[in-house]
C-alpha cells in the first residue's frame, strides 16, 4: 500500500480529477468516526461541509452497510447517489427480490433474537441485512465465538462479513459494495471512481480485478492484507482528502 | 499518365509530408510532438493505467511507447510510480503540467490540422 499523501499518491489522486470521476465513500469509519454505539455515528460538521461542497461540483456517492433511511437521517444534504445495506438498497435489485431478502432477514432475526447473548452484544436489524455488534461486550473473544457459531447455523446460509467488532449478515446471492460501485459507474456513465473505505466490507471494492484500475482505492488505516492501493493513516485525515479534491476541482 | 494506384501512393506521400510538417511545427511551437500529444490525450482518460494498457489503447508495441514515456516524464508531464499491487508493474499518471500542455496544445493542433486540410 502507498500513502495517499505521498508524491505518487497525490499525483494519482489529482489525475483522477482531470476526467469524469465518481467520488464514493463508505460512512462508518470513513466519513464518520467509529463510535461505541452505532446509533451515535455522525459526520463532523467540517467533513459534512466539505462533502457537500464536493457534491456541488462532482458526483458523490455514499456506499454503506447502513440502511438508506438511516443514512438519510445522518446526512444533512442529498448526495448524488446513496447505496445502503452493502449494495442491496439503492442499486439494481427489484422490489420483489428486496422483499425476499427482507423476509429472510426477518427469519434470521427471529432466530438470533431468541438466543441469550452476553451483555453488550447488540443485534441491529437494517431491513435487508443484520449486524451483530460486540464492541461493548466485556469479553469480546467469547462474544465473537458465540456470534460466529450462531450465524453459522442460520438457514438459509448467510454471507458473513466481519467488520470492526461487528459481524455483518447478508444474503449469499446479494450484491456487495464492489458490484454496487460498478453499477453506479454504469448508471452515472462516469468512467472512473475514487473509493474510500475502512473495513473488510470495503475489500469487495478494493479487490475488484486488475482491469478495474479505473477505480482509485483508498483505505482508512494501513493494513498489509488489504487490496486497496493507497491508504490514509486515520479517519480524521478525511477532511484533508476532501479539501484536496475540492482544490483540484476548483483549479481545473 | 499516372494510374489509380500511383495516384493513391502520391496522396499518401502528401499526407505523410503534411503530418511530418505538422509534427515539426508542434515540436517547434509547443515543445510537444504529435506522438507525445497523442500519449497525453489518451492518458487523461486512463489515469493510473500501466504502460502496457496504454500502449494497447494506442495500438503500439509497449517497447515503442517507452522512449515517448521517458521524454514526457523528463518534461514533468507524466509521473511514473511503481504499482502498489504488483511491484513488477508501473502506473502512469498525468500531472497538472501535463494536463495544462494538453489543453493548450489541443487547440493549436486542431486549428493547424484544419488549416492544412
Amino acid at each position: 500500500m502507498t500513502p495517499l499523501f505521498s508524491k505518487a499518491g497525490l499525483v494519482a489522486l489529482e489525475s483522477f480529477t482531470f476526467t469524469e470521476t465518481l467520488y464514493a465513500f463508505d460512512f462508518d469509519g470513513t466519513l464518520a468516526k467509529i463510535v461505541a454505539r452505532p446509533g451515535d455515528a455522525a459526520m463532523n460538521p467540517t467533513t459534512e461541509r466539505l462533502l457537500r461542497r464536493l457534491n456541488r461540483t462532482a458526483a458523490v456517492a455514499i456506499i454503506s452497510g447502513r440502511s438508506i433511511g438511516d443514512l438519510n437521517a445522518r446526512i444533512g444534504f442529498k448526495p448524488r447517489y446513496l447505496i445502503g445495506n452493502h449494495g442491496l438498497e439503492g442499486g439494481t435489485m427489484g422490489a420483489r427480490e428486496l422483499e425476499a431478502v427482507r423476509a429472510v432477514c426477518r427469519d434470521w432475526r427471529k432466530v438470533l433474537s431468541r438466543k441469550e447473548w452476553p451483555a453488550g452484544v447488540i443485534l441491529e436489524d437494517k431491513g435487508y441485512s443484520l449486524a451483530m455488534h460486540y464492541r461493548r461486550a466485556r469479553n469480546k473473544t467469547e462474544a465473537r465465538k458465540r456470534i460466529a457459531a450462531a450465524i453459522a447455523q442460520l438457514q438459509p446460509e448467510a454471507r458473513v462479513i466481519p467488520g470492526k467488532l461487528v459481524f455483518n449478515v447478508l444474503p449469499v446471492n446479494g450484491p456487495h459494495k464492489g458490484v454496487a460501485i460498478l453499477n453506479l459507474l454504469k448508471k452515472s456513465k462516469l468512467r472512473h471512481a475514487l473509493y474510500v473505505g475502512d473495513d473488510d466490507t470495503d475489500e469487495d471494492v478494493f479487490s475488484l480485478p486488475a482491469q478495474e484500475n479505473r477505480i482509485l482505492t483508498v483505505r482508512v488505516g494501513k493494513k498489509a492484507a488489504s487490496q486497496a492501493r493507497y491508504f490514509i493513516e486515520r479517519q480524521r485525515q478525511m477532511d484533508q482528502l476532501l479539501r484536496r479534491l475540492i482544490e483540484y476541482h476548483e483549479r481545473s | 499518365m499516372a494510374d489509380a494506384s500511383e495516384k493513391r501512393l502520391l496522396s499518401l506521400i502528401r499526407i505523410g509530408n503534411s503530418i511530418h510538417q505538422l509534427n515539426r511545427k508542434c515540436e517547434r511551437e509547443l515543445g510537444l510532438s504529435l506522438t507525445q500529444w497523442n500519449f497525453l490525450r489518451k492518458l487523461i482518460d486512463m489515469p493510473g493505467s500501466s504502460p502496457q494498457d496504454l500502449a494497447s489503447e494506442l495500438h503500439l508495441d509497449p517497447s515503442s511507447l517507452t522512449p515517448t514515456m521517458h521524454r514526457l516524464v523528463k518534461k514533468k508531464f507524466v509521473f511514473v510510480a511503481p504499482d502498489s499491487k504488483d511491484a513488477r508493474k508501473k502506473q502512469l499518471s498525468l500531472t497538472r503540467a501535463g494536463r495544462d500542455i494538453l489543453k493548450q496544445s489541443t487547440k493549436h493542433i486542431l486549428k493547424w490540422t484544419a488549416d492544412a486540410l
